[in-house]
């Protein structure tokens, strides 16, 4: 039964790639997650069972910006049997047949954003993950039932589960990356051409990153097939950077503290950080009123921080984490007013001056 | 091994999402079938649909054929995939317990 319920995954895998393909959208994707893992398989790219797969295939795109033809692609998913269904955040996935969901991943960069990023070539909502530059910079195209689809190099694979196993919750999931990976090393060690590869990929790594590998692979008496010498550099790196990091956050909490003393004593009224500006805004607005007067105040807030020159983008997210924290609305009712309140500041006097602004 | 149970419980709660999603949309969606009545000559479509145990008729206007049309088999096809979900909740529930 298992088997049969395998095969019937299998087959919308089959599909959902040949979808992708024939609207231009493969070559633009990276598959990830455990359907990669099926690929590697397949494609006998490495000679190995893949382990567990689940219900979520994983698309990640390294470039929101491409392609630069616009594809619509939810209309091609659901032409062939799809059904588009979306988060209460607005993040989209395509079910076919209620055996496998189709979800878009993009890198997370930066301070990043609670709500899903935008995917305007491919028509799609995607959400942002931090630490995929492993997978996007080691890819490797594998021909799997005729069609060439893009994969992480399996060694990259691997590395990049152990990077991010200290972050993933709930625990099972850290339980699970760890078998993968095991079932995955066997197989690297027995292929020369990845043997070399997870050499060179972990040698690229930053310093953190190959601690957070060292750290895993400790915890669970895994053993990296690298030269014993690349291991020493990294313990010896990392003591070092251990004295760098302590130094730095001394400094940091130094600065961060003398930053908050200003404010509390409103020295520093025009500091230009977004968060500092609505706060600060907004506590006079309370003291003029004795209270919150509505979004009538978040307008007028929202005006004052675009003048100011805060970015309208960091001024969403902190009006969405704010009222996150404050009301008990959804996350979509949340973006809904933050797109509102925006749209309302944004007068064509206000879009003036940003314009005049920007010029100088 | 003990991983797995979280990762059935997972996708268990994923099938009951999913599940939860279809059975609204359904509310949305006309069940029946759409068939042809011929009226004096004329043909006039309907949708055939069982209500109560009663088989109920409701006329379709002709420009809202192809729509009714359409919504039916997206019925079904979400009808196939609720069934899907049914059986394999149904599999972790035997698993789990």
């Amino acid at each position: 039964m298992i088997n049969r319920h395998l095969e019937r995954q299998i087959n919308v895998f089959n599909d959902a790639v040949r979808v992708l393909h024939d609207v231009g959208a493969l070559e633009h994707v990276i598959v990830v997650g455990s359907w990669a893992e099926y690929v590697y398989q397949e494609s006998g790219l490495l000679d190995f069972k893949s382990s567990l797969k689940t219900q979520d295939m994983d698309l990640l795109i390294p470039n929101i910006r491409k392609p630069r033809e616009k594809i619509d692609l939810i209309k091609a998913l659901e032409n062939e049997g799809f059904e588009h269904r979306q988060s209460p955040e607005g993040l989209m996935k395509f079910d076919k047949d209620g055996l496998i969901d189709l979800e878009f991943l993009v890198r997370e960069i930066g301070q990043g954003q609670i709500a899903p990023y935008i995917v305007n070539s491919l028509g799609v909502t995607a959400q942002g993950l931090r630490n995929m530059d492993i997978l996007v910079e080691n890819t490797i195209p594998a021909i799997a039932n005729g069609y060439s689809i893009t994969v992480p190099k399996p060694a990259a694979y691997a590395l990049h589960k152990l990077v991010i196993n200290e972050d993933r919750k709930p625990d099972y999931k850290k339980e699970k990356d760890i078998e993968a990976v095991r079932n995955i090393l066997i197989a690297i060690q027995k292929s020369p051409d990845e043997s070399k590869n997870i050499q060179n990929i972990y040698e690229r790594l930053t310093v953190k990153q190959q601690r957070r590998i060292q750290n895993t692979c400790q915890k669970y008496g895994i053993e990296l097939p690298l030269e014993k010498e690349l291991i020493n550099e990294t313990e010896k790196a990392k003591n070092n950077s251990q004295v760098v990091e302590n130094r730095d956050r001394d400094q940091v909490s130094k600065i961060k503290k003398q930053r908050i003393e200003a404010l509390m004593k409103e020295e520093i009224p025009s500091y230009k950080s977004a968060k500092c500006n609505y706060f600060l805004y907004r506590k006079e607005i309370i003291t003029q009123n004795n209270g919150w007067p509505g979004k009538e105040a978040d307008i007028e807030i929202v005006k004052k921080m675009l003048l100011a020159g805060n970015e309208q983008q960091k001024i969403k997210e902190i009006l969405v984490k704010h009222s996150l924290e404050i009301t008990k609305k959804t996350p979509s009712e949340i973006i809904k007013y933050a797109n509102d309140v925006i749209n309302k500041a944004l007068t064509p006097e206000i879009k003036k001056v940003i314009g005049k602004q920007l010029e100088r | 091994m003990a991983f797995i149970y979280g990762v059935l419980e997972e996708e268990y709660e994923r099938l009951q999402d999913k599940k939860r999603d279809y059975e609204e949309k359904l509310k949305y969606l006309p069940k029946g079938a759409l068939v042809k009545k011929r009226i004096n000559g004329k043909e006039y479509n309907y949708l055939m649909y069982r209500e109560n145990a009663k088989v109920k008729t409701a006329y379709i206007k002709q420009d809202r054929v192809d729509e009714v049309r359409a919504q039916l088999e997206r019925r079904k096809k979400i009808e196939n995939s609720l069934s899907n979900i049914k059986k394999d909740m149904s599999i972790i529930e035997k698993v789990v317990k």
